[in-house]
């Protein structure tokens, strides 16, 4: 009986086994399981993009150099970004000027051919003389579509501010993260021992002086609205903190004892933080717009300086020589929590949190020499981008995908900018002198 | 108690049986490997549905006009107004799959600058691409996460553990090769076989990609198996990834993305259909992806013997490691 | 009757001159103008005179130019530092002793003490670091009992070395505290 009803035991479960390993065998069945292949190295780095001469709507051969001037511009646009191979317009199966870039007489086998991904056709008409109408249209040559569409209209030489606009709206279609080509960057230019601040356009064109002091100016920062410009002049013979509208140019000074250096604006407010030493050592403070210390955010002896908001305005990061070399800590605002970020090398500094907050570029010295890197902003490793000669001052772009900074690669410093992981590294701006301390203006929507 | 033995006995004779029967099907079921690739539970390739072309674009011309730079350096003079602004009327001409409404958005008239920009742009001086993997990082670098995937079992032992099976099998394909190269009557059963021989595997240690190669490879020949290997790893991985074109940089530097798309490939090398099994929530990298593989159509011929090859592939770029 | 008168005085004033003439030949010097030997004293009075006007003045000048160099000594002697570094060498607090001592002795003198540093490090910081520099050379003298009210700090960074060079000893010169009177 023990025995039976063991055997019974037994019987019943492995009955119930079979069942459920029949109900787990149909199960799996259902869900598929299959080979499996990688892929974590694209060949092609850029997307392949094809940019036509606009076509010329007037019969006038005079508006030809418009044609040319708006397609290398959005070209140049593009190419800016790295993530955009521009195809070989002589390659090009299709005259613009033939009636080939009509919308209904595409034909996307001619650009597929060419390994064209997308298509940016344009139009120009010329009308009561200096007036012009501009349309764009990006492709996708692929799926054999429209993607977006725009029409402007204008003055003549308004035709690279289009340009940019439409630059922004394929940017913003493929990517989904608005376009930069109407920011600004600030730099600081050094002629004959003067240092002043210049601003120029993204792509370090239309440079323009706006500091006007026979003296040194030093750490241009822009508030999240783009309305205002922070910086550090020796205009009264030492440090001092000047908040100025950038069109108007009314403003403040902090003049307070000591150095008022570093500012960085709060994302989305009138407010910022400095490093002012009026206490004796470098602290950083919170102020208002009007220059009004609000509260003091660091209290250590020793240096501490440059804050960098993220962009949720919650935490800095800034440089710290707390643990004896300058490295760079994260505090947390509203907690006070502090946190060490940097723990390799001896001279970790210029923290510039990223747009999307998940990464701080920063300069840090191996070998004597400065050079750019990007942490995680949780810490962990740091990831060196730059390599050649002294590299200082890193500032993101508003979308977070390019780095601008200052290298002396090529002798004197000169400003120079890469994309986001290092690669694409070109100079910008060439102006009489040293150029240094650039700064990234946020996007502006309408430019 | 004779009646309950009899009862007892002929239970147990037919469980017997029962088993007999499951265990015999599971030795003798060719297909019946361990099974390797699970597609993540959460994803069931039913309800996965090719993607229709993109149709959610924009498509409509908007209507802009020009603005001041609203960040001039120096105070800049208000210039005339542009004149009216009329709303372009989408040209139906327009090929696109599926029309959507044109929207179409008036942009309030903005002011216009008098002065063309000047270039001062320096000479662009692109350097050779410093890749993520050459940069160095200044500690050691961890690995990144492999994707979970079912391990795999080293086809030596599985031909070892089932050795019959495989002789059978070859002779199977030996008989078959002599025939014809394709048997749809064959496909069909393979098909089959390849339902049911999936087996849920329970060791999942982490795998790097490729150690395990063939499809359901109970079903082909050791031979076979090898040769969908060297095509998998050669003309179809060749193929794919000299279309693939993506910046890293438009990853953001992660390097968690991944998409994953089960393509199906037929025995001519024309692919049969590709579905999203997996998005990596970057729009870029999916679609980037899914040309990749639209762009190497026709893919080289599959080995002769398979009628068609089921693969997963997984896109995510290494970022910044 | 003015004849007579005539006489008289003509004698009255030949006589003296004779007897004068008389006490020349005497003492060997006739034939000399007596206005002239006059002269001649006064000149070599002056000369005397100013000869030791010139010693005076050139013993001032010897005090003014000692004083001076101390001066020109207080604002050329820099205080140097190590890479980095805003901590006083001893040979930096030895050139702040005589700073303290000239300092105590010119109590009418006040001074800005500028920090700076080599071009090595970042901008900001390097401002950061110029200031931790000017400011400990100012408690130093603080220390030795120059009053807070003297003694002012501004950092320059980077911004105005005094050696441009791209080496370790234009960088060892340009990491220094330097004095300026005011």
């Amino acid at each position: 009986m023990n025995l039976k009803s063991r055997f019974f035991k037994f019987m019943f479960k492995t009955t119930l086994n079979t069942a459920v390993s029949f109900f787990l065998l149909i199960s799996a069945a259902q869900s598929a399981e299959y080979d499996y292949l990688k892929f974590t190295n694209p060949f092609i780095k850029k997307i392949p993009i094809a940019v036509p001469d606009l076509r010329n709507m007037n019969a006038d051969p005079a508006v030809n150099e418009l044609t040319r001037r708006g397609a290398d511009r959005l070209s140049s646009n593009l190419a800016f970004t790295g993530f955009f191979k521009l195809l070989d317009r002589s390659a090009f199966l299709t005259d613009p000027q033939k009636n080939e870039l009509i919308p209904s007489n595409i034909k996307f086998k001619n650009w597929t051919a060419i390994r064209a991904e997308y298509l940016v056709t344009g139009s120009i008409k010329v009308f009561e003389g200096d007036m012009i109408e501009v349309e764009f249209r990006l492709y996708d040559t692929f799926r054999e579509n429209l993607k977006v569409g725009k029409r402007y209209k204008g003055w003549k030489n308004d035709l690279d501010r289009m340009v940019r606009r439409f630059s922004n709206e394929i940017v913003f279609n493929l990517t989904g993260i608005k376009g930069i080509f109407n920011s600004k960057i600030a730099f600081i230019s050094k002629k004959s021992k003067k240092k002043d601040i210049y601003i120029c356009d993204f792509d370090g064109s239309n440079a323009q002086r706006y500091t006007k002091t026979q003296s040194i100016t030093l750490s241009p920062a822009w508030s999240s609205d783009g309305q205002w410009i922070a910086y550090t002049s020796y205009v009264r013979g030492k440090p001092d903190l000047y908040i100025r509208n950038i069109i108007q140019k009314h403003g403040v000074v902090i003049r307070k004892k000591g150095s008022n250096i570093t500012p960085d604006w709060v994302p989305g407010r009138f407010e910022l933080a400095a490093s002012l030493s009026f206490s004796g050592d470098p602290e950083i403070y919170l102020l208002t717009g009007k220059g009004k210390v609000v509260k003091r955010l660091t209290n250590n002896r020793g240096i501490d300086i440059s804050p960098s908001w993220s962009p949720d305005g919650k935490k800095i990061a800034f440089v710290s020589k707390r643990s004896g070399t300058p490295q760079l800590h994260i505090k947390n605002i509203s907690s006070g929590g502090l946190q060490r970020l940097t723990f390799v090398g001896k001279q970790n500094t210029q923290p510039c949190w990223s747009p999307k907050g998940d990464r701080i570029a920063y300069s840090g010295m191996l070998k004597g020499l400065n050079q750019i890197l990007v942490i995680s902003s949780k810490g962990g490793d740091p990831v060196q981008l730059t390599f050649e000669g002294d590299n200082e001052s890193p500032s993101w772009s508003p979308d977070g995908n390019l780095i601008v900074f200052s290298s002396t690669r090529e002798g004197v410093s000169r400003i120079y900018v890469m994309t986001a992981i290092g690669t694409d590294q070109r100079r910008l701006i060439a102006l009489p002198g040293q150029q240094s301390e650039p700064s990234w203006s946020p996007a502006f929507s309408n430019n | 108690m004779e009646r309950e033995e009899r009862t007892l006995l002929l239970t147990f004779g037919v469980s017997l049986l029962c088993h007999a029967i499951f265990f015999g099907l599971m030795l003798f079921w060719p297909s019946q490997s361990p099974a390797r690739f699970k597609a993540p539970s959460a994803i069931h390739v039913d309800m996965v549905s090719l993607p229709a072309p993109i149709n959610d674009v924009q498509t409509a011309i908007e209507p802009e006009s020009a603005a001041t730079d609203p960040v001039p350096v120096e105070a800049a003079p208000q210039p005339p107004k542009p004149d009216e602004i009329k709303p372009l009327i989408p040209e139906p001409e327009i090929k696109i799959p599926e029309k959507t409404e044109p929207e179409v958005k008036i942009e309030e008239p903005e002011k216009i600058p008098d002065k063309p920009p000047k270039h001062i742009q320096a000479k662009v001086k692109p350097k050779p691409d410093k890749l993520p993997n050459k940069i160095v990082s200044l500690t050691p670098k961890k690995k990144t996460p492999k994707p979970k995937l079912k391990p795999k079992t080293a086809l030596k032992q599985k031909t070892q553990k089932s050795s019959n099976v495989i002789k059978q099998a070859i002779a199977k394909l030996e008989t078959s090769k002599k025939k014809a190269s394709y048997d749809p009557v064959k496909a069909k059963l393979d098909g089959l076989r390849k339902k049911l021989g999936k087996i849920k595997n329970t060791d999942t240690p982490k795998r790097s990609e490729g150690t395990y190669s063939g499809q359901s490879r109970g079903k082909f020949s050791l031979a076979l198996a090898g040769k969908l290997n060297i095509y998998k790893y050669g003309p179809l991985r060749d193929s794919i990834v000299q279309n693939w074109a993506f910046n890293p940089g438009l990853a953001g530097g992660g390097t968690d993305l991944e998409v994953q798309l089960l393509v199906k490939i037929m025995a001519n090398g024309k692919i049969g259909s590709i579905e999203y099994v997996k998005r990596s929530g970057n729009a870029m990298l999916d679609e980037s992806a899914y040309r990749a593989i639209k762009k190497s159509d026709p893919l080289p011929r599959l080995p002769k013997g398979l009628p068609y090859y089921e693969i997963v592939m997984g896109f995510g770029p290494s970022g910044l490691n | 009757m003015q004849r007579s008168l005539m006489v008289i005085l003509t004698l009255g004033c030949i006589l003296p001159s004779f007897l004068t003439t008389v006490a020349c030949t005497t003492k060997k010097t006739a034939g000399l103008n007596p206005s002239e030997t006059l002269s001649k004293k006064a000149e070599a009075a002056a000369e005397e005179r100013r000869q030791q006007q010139l010693l005076e003045e050139a013993g001032l000048a010897e005090q003014q130019s000692a004083i001076a160099q101390e001066r020109e000594r207080f604002s050329t002697d820099n205080v140097h530092f190590a890479y980095d570094s805003a901590i006083l060498t001893p040979i930096g607090q030895n050139v702040l002793n005589r700073k303290a001592e000239w300092l105590r002795k010119n109590l009418s003198e006040s001074v800005i003490i500028g920090g700076h540093c080599d071009e090595r490090g970042t901008t900001e910081y390097n401002v950061a670091l110029g200031e931790r520099r000017a400011v400990t050379a100012k408690k130093y003298l603080n220390d030795l009992g120059i009053s807070d009210s003297r003694l002012k700090t501004v950092s320059y960074g980077e911004e105005m070395p005094i050696d441009m060079g791209n080496n370790e000893e234009a960088w060892a010169q340009n990491r220094r505290a330097e004095f300026n009177i005011e």
